[in-house]
Formats: C-alpha cells, sequence, structure tokens
C-alpha cells in the first residue's frame, strides 16, 4: 500500500430515525481491490451514495485524493472530475443512447468545448470529439467484441450482463483514479461473474483503485486484496477474505444469532 | 451461366453506388416537391368544403405511408443518403414561396408568421425536446424579446438589428431567472414552477405601465430596416416585384434555418449528448461527471433566446404588441407545436408550428368552434402518436465498417484468450 487514497471517517447518515450508516471508519490504500459485504439494507449503497453525494452526509468526513481533500460537501459532477466513478446496483444507463454515447457521456467532465464551440464547429471541438470517441472505443474494447459489436445499438437493446459490462465502461470513461462498483456479478450466471471478475482485474491492472460491493463470494475472494464487512451501518470486521468469513460476528449477521459457527 | 458473370463483373461496387445514390437523389427530390406542391394546392384552396376534403386526403396519405413499411423504409434511406440535397432543395423552395404566391400577401404574411413560430417551438425544442425540461411559460420569453426590442427601438430610436440581439438576449435572461427554482423540482412540479412565473410575468406586463405601457400595449413599433431601405417597401427582385411582406418572410424564414442549424448542431454536441443523458436519468449522468445545473440552465437560456429572437420579429413585423400576445394560451400553442410535431426532432417541430399556425387561419370562420376541432384533433393525434408526427431520431455515429471489423479481429482474439483462461 502506498498510501491511502479514500479514508472515511466516522460517517454517518440518519434517514429519520434510522441509522443507515453509523460512525463508519474506512480506509482504502491507492492500488488496493477492497470488498464491502453485509447482509441487504446493511448501509452499502448508501455508504457509494454518500461517497459520490448523491445523499447529504448527517455527519462525518470523506478524505479522497492525495493531497487528501473533503468531498463530503463537493458537488456530485465534481466527484466525477476529482477521480471517482461509480456503478449501480440497479443498472442506470440511458436506454435510448447508444452504447458509444453512454460511454461518452462519461467523459462529460473532462470534454471541454462549450455550445459555441458545437454551433462552429472548430477544428477544436473536432479533435476533442474524434479523441473522445477513440477512446470510447478503446475502453469498449476492455470487453472483447461483445460491446463494440453493439457500438450503434442502444443500451437498452443490450443483454442483461453487457449492461453491466457497459456501466462499467461508462464509469471509466471518465479516467477515475476510484472505481466503485455497486454488485458487478448480479444477477450473472458463474461463466459472465468469472469473465467479469478477470475483466475487473484488468482494470485494476490499468491502475485503478477499487471499491466493490458484492454477494457472489467467490469474486469477493478471487479480487479482493482487503474485506469489510458492515451490518446496519457499522464495521463489525475488517480484514483478509479468511480472516472476515470465520469471524463470528459476520456469520451472526448473516445467519442470525441462532446459528451456529 | 457466363452471361450474368458478365454482368456482374460489369458492376462494380462503385457503379453500384452512384446508381443507388442517383435514384435516392430523385426520390428525395421527388416526395419534397410533391410534399411543397401539396401544401401550396392546400394553402390556395379557397372553399372550405373543398379544404376540409383535402385535409381529409392528406390524413389518408399519411396513413397509408405508415402502412407501407417498404416505402417508408425506401424514402428514410433515401433522405438520410441525400441529405445535402435535400437541404438545399429545402431552401430553393423555401425562397420559391413567395415568388410562387407573388398575387396573394395574405399567405405571404401567413409564411413570416409560420417562420417566426418556427423559430419559438425550435426554441422550446431545446429546452423540451433535447433537455426535457417541461416548460410552461414560454410565451414569458416571447414577450421578453417583444417588449425589449420595440421598446429600445421607440425610445432610443436602436436599430431593428441591434433590437433583435437584445431582445434574444433579455430572453435569455428572463430563462436564466426561472431555471434558479427550476433545478430544484421535476417532471409536473417543473411545469407548474413554469407554467406559474408565465402567469405572474403577464401580469406583471399588464400592470408595469412604465415598463410595458400596460394594457394598452405598445404601438408604432417601427419596421426594420437596412439602411434606406424600409422593410414596409416591396421587395424588388430583378423584373419581379413582390408585396412587402416577402422582406419579412424571407427575415424569418433565414433566421428560422439558421435556428434549426443550430439545433442540429447542439443536438449533435457533447452538450447535446448531455441534456439527453439527463432527460434519460438525472442520478446517473450526475454521477458521470455531467453538471446538470449547468447544462439545465444553458438548455433554459438557450432556448428562451431563440423565443426572444422571434418575439423581436414579431414585434417589428406587426407594429403592436399587448399582453394580449404573451398570455397562458399564447405559451400552450407553442408546447402544443413542440408536442405534436415530436419533440426532439427539429424538422417533425418545425412541421408541427407550421401546421398550428396554418389550420387555425384557415378556420378563422369557425371562431371559437375550432378550438373544439382542434382538441378532437389533438387527443386523436396523442392515442395515435403519442411521441408526436415526427418521433424523436436516435443520434447515430457510424463506425467505418473497416474500422469496425478490425476492432472485432482484434477483440475476438482477447475474448478467445479470456475463455482459455477459463478452460484452463
Amino acid at each position: 500500500m502506498q498510501g491511502e487514497l479514500l479514508r472515511i471517517e466516522h460517517l454517518t447518515k440518519n434517514f429519520g430515525g434510522i441509522h443507515a450508516v453509523n460512525d463508519l471508519d474506512i480506509s482504502v490504500g491507492k492500488g488496493e481491490i477492497v470488498a464491502i459485504i453485509g447482509p441487504n439494507g446493511s448501509g452499502k449503497t448508501t455508504l457509494f451514495n454518500l461517497i459520490v453525494h448523491l445523499y447529504d452526509t448527517t455527519a462525518g468526513k470523506i478524505y479522497f485524493g492525495d493531497p487528501p481533500v473533503d468531498i463530503a460537501r463537493v458537488a456530485t459532477h465534481d466527484i466525477n472530475a476529482l477521480g471517482v466513478a461509480r456503478t449501480f446496483q440497479t443498472l442506470r444507463l440511458f436506454p435510448n443512447l447508444t452504447v458509444v454515447e453512454n460511454v461518452l457521456v462519461g467523459m462529460s467532465a473532462r470534454l471541454r468545448c462549450g455550445p459555441l464551440h458545437a454551433v462552429m464547429q472548430t477544428p477544436r471541438t473536432r479533435r476533442e470529439e474524434a479523441e473522445a470517441e477513440a477512446e470510447a472505443l478503446e475502453l469498449l474494447s476492455l470487453f472483447g467484441h461483445r460491446l463494440i459489436s453493439m457500438y450503434n445499438e442502444p443500451a437498452g437493446s443490450l443483454s442483461y450482463a453487457n449492461r453491466r459490462r457497459l456501466e462499467i465502461a461508462r464509469a471509466l470513461a471518465s479516467r477515475p483514479t476510484l472505481l466503485l462498483l455497486d454488485e458487478p456479478a448480479a444477477g450473472m450466471n458463474p461463466t459472465e461473474t468469472h469473465e467479469i471478475m478477470n475483466d475487473i482485474g484488468d482494470i485494476h491492472k490499468r491502475g485503478c483503485t477499487i471499491l466493490l460491493i458484492e454477494h457472489d463470494m467467490g469474486l469477493v475472494e478471487g479480487l479482493a486484496h482487503r474485506v469489510v464487512a458492515i451490518d446496519h451501518g457499522t464495521k463489525i470486521a475488517e480484514g483478509s477474505y479468511q480472516e472476515v468469513c470465520s469471524n463470528p460476528e459476520v456469520i451472526k449477521a448473516y445467519l442470525g444469532s441462532g446459528a451456529q459457527a | 451461366m457466363p452471361e450474368t458473370d458478365f454482368i456482374d463483373a460489369q458492376l462494380t461496387p462503385a457503379t453500384v453506388n452512384r446508381q443507388q445514390k442517383l435514384r435516392h437523389t430523385l426520390l428525395t427530390v421527388a416526395i419534397m416537391i410533391g410534399l411543397f406542391a401539396l401544401m401550396i394546392v392546400g394553402l390556395v384552396i379557397e372553399r372550405l368544403s373543398l379544404f376540409i376534403a383535402f385535409l381529409l386526403a392528406v390524413a389518408l396519405l399519411g396513413f397509408l405511408y405508415q402502412r407501407t413499411q417498404s416505402f417508408k423504409r425506401r424514402a428514410t434511406e433515401a433522405f438520410h443518403d441525400s441529405r445535402g440535397t435535400a437541404i438545399t432543395l429545402l431552401i430553393l423552395l423555401v425562397a420559391a414561396y413567395p415568388i410562387i404566391l407573388n398575387q396573394n400577401p395574405y399567405l405571404i404574411h401567413i409564411g413570416a408568421l409560420s417562420a417566426i413560430y418556427v423559430i419559438m417551438a425550435l426554441g422550446l425544442n431545446i429546452t423540451l425536446g433535447f433537455a426535457g425540461l417541461l416548460d410552461i411559460g414560454f410565451a414569458v420569453y416571447y414577450g421578453a424579446g417583444a417588449y425589449t426590442s420595440a421598446q429600445f427601438a421607440i425610445h432610443f430610436g436602436t436599430s431593428f438589428w441591434l433590437g433583435l440581439v437584445l431582445g434574444g438576449l433579455s430572453a435569455s435572461l428572463f430563462g436564466f431567472i426561472v431555471a434558479w427554482p427550476a433545478l430544484r423540482v421535476h417532471d409536473h412540479y417543473l411545469g407548474l414552477v413554469t407554467l406559474g412565473y408565465g402567469l405572474m410575468m403577464n401580469l406583471l406586463a399588464r400592470n408595469l405601465n412604465f415598463l410595458t405601457n400596460g394594457t394598452d400595449g405598445v404601438i408604432n413599433i417601427p419596421p426594420p430596416s437596412i439602411g434606406s431601405y424600409s422593410f414596409t417597401q416591396s421587395l424588388q427582385l430583378g423584373p419581379l416585384s413582390l408585396p412587402f411582406q416577402a422582406n419579412f418572410y424571407y427575415l424569418a424564414v433565414t433566421i428560422a434555418l439558421v435556428t434549426a442549424f443550430v439545433s442540429y448542431r447542439l443536438r449533435q454536441s457533447a452538450l447535446g449528448r448531455s441534456w439527453d443523458a439527463i432527460r434519460e436519468d438525472e442520478v446517473a449522468a450526475r454521477c458521470s461527471g455531467v453538471n446538470t445545473r449547468g447544462v439545465k440552465i444553458l438548455a433554459f437560456s438557450i432556448g428562451a433566446f431563440f423565443g426572444g429572437i422571434g418575439g423581436a420579429i414579431y414585434a417589428h413585423m406587426i407594429g403592436f404588441i399587448s399582453p394580449e400576445n404573451f398570455s397562458f394560451l399564447e405559451s400552450m400553442t407553442i408546447l402544443v407545436m413542440v408536442v405534436v410535431g415530436g419533440a426532439g426532432n427539429i424538422m417533425g417541430v418545425a412541421i408541427g408550428a407550421i401546421i398550428l399556425v396554418v389550420l387555425p387561419e384557415r378556420f378563422r370562420e369557425f371562431e371559437h368552434l375550432r378550438l373544439l376541432f382542434f382538441g378532437a384533433a389533438l387527443v386523436l393525434l396523442m392515442i395515435n402518436r403519442p411521441e408526436g408526427l415526427f418521433p424523436r431520431l436516435r443520434m447515430r455515429r457510424v463506425l467505418p465498417a473497416e474500422k469496425l471489423a478490425a476492432m472485432l479481429t482484434q477483440t475476438r482474439q482477447k475474448t478467445a484468450s479470456v475463455g482459455r483462461i477459463k478452460a484452463q
């Protein structure tokens, strides 16, 4: 670990009287793959929504980058520009935009040409668009021919697994240093899960730090350097996959207090 | 069969392409001239019974077109393939309109009025069609442009051309103002906010006498001029003398074409993509780095700008404006133009605007009864074509075939190697 990329301190989010996230501390080092596990409703997705500021935090700090900046009050699109990109558990593509356009939207924070440039079609605009498209093509090719062959098709016509892949490609389009993946293997069959695991490994090799939420333990075991288990918005265990999985607190959270370890 | 082989050898791909291209061009030209002729016929029919028969015939034609899939596909391909020709021909036909109807100043005036509404409808199309922001107060921008340009011309002697720009900018400012509260609400609630804004501004226009001269309106707005040439003079084109309305017609039509061009470029741009994205899923757009506040404010301001331009031309063409011109009903009319034509489709919106200017004029003798017909027609249309006459077109970036093929072979290898790892 070469230093911290993300450090979350005492993060709390209340919805009315419910503590969705409660005094949570998590840190992610540069180049790490950290997995967050926990039962449904334990606050994992809320955590992601807090990091990208879709929700306002009730209390706590979210430091990102080097030097660390508190991003808890920064606008969502600016957080993206700083280098945090995410995918969604419930897929949120732009269904009527084509596959390549979905990826191009992911570059919004980086494209500099405004409306006047667009109307005039200045050489700068044309260059920027051409470069963006070339990069989109390269990102789509991360998933073999699966997305490239659907280049001009509306995203809504993709198969389920391809939509998950496209969400990752769109997230990568902003050249993030931290990628948040919300259940990247949800709804995938074992072959597809295996493939997405390889793909995430490739993305990690490109220099991306990854924080992921996942229920598929095979994927977590295969990828994660470190696992954080949360329940009721609180961290209940942290460590290697083996450590966390044998932790009695974790077993209790998943199976209930009556279960025998 | 050696003979067919010989023929095939003669037909190189280039020849086939050229023949196909020619066929497409001819089909495009035929369709466009046919539609233009149809429109002229519809305009010059005097007898109402004949006109109604004409409308029914056109509706039938449209219905048949819907049903014949093969022709529909061929026509679409033809237009796509010969876009350059289509645009040139469109400009020529539009330019020919006052020359053909030389003897009929009224119809030239209607043409100019249509063009003004095309400008405004295209403006609303940016807000509603591109960015998906429901604006039921569009008459505010229309009014802002008209009053600004008119009052500057009357009190400061500003030329129409400067007034046009000032009108557009002042309308933009009004769009910018409503964008702020509008950022906090969505969908129907946004409609209510803009509706309230429209009603409020109309009330202000009625009562701020020092600015708008209240309900009496502003009279004697000077017509535009270029040097010593006033737009109220008849237009001399060589041996041809066109009624003065043709001046306004050419002015409005030129600006309408520019508006369409600007709309097109914006839609194709990164900004257009951002608008598409917030229309489809705002949260995902924000997480993808789209500055949703910024692009929404731009959508309101740019849309309003064209509303103001339309208003400025209107004020100087008619010479008189009052708050009546910018009422709630006016906002509704422009909204209906966009919805009927097909929100997001530039050509569709333009056609929607023309239809909704021309038809009420043709049915003038029915007085208020015409609204009844309109209501019924609108209901029928929305049931049968909920996306409007011309639904939104998807942007298509076509990846050159050879590039795609190259990418595919390259990436198949990658997929294959992943497959091998799995197999091990």
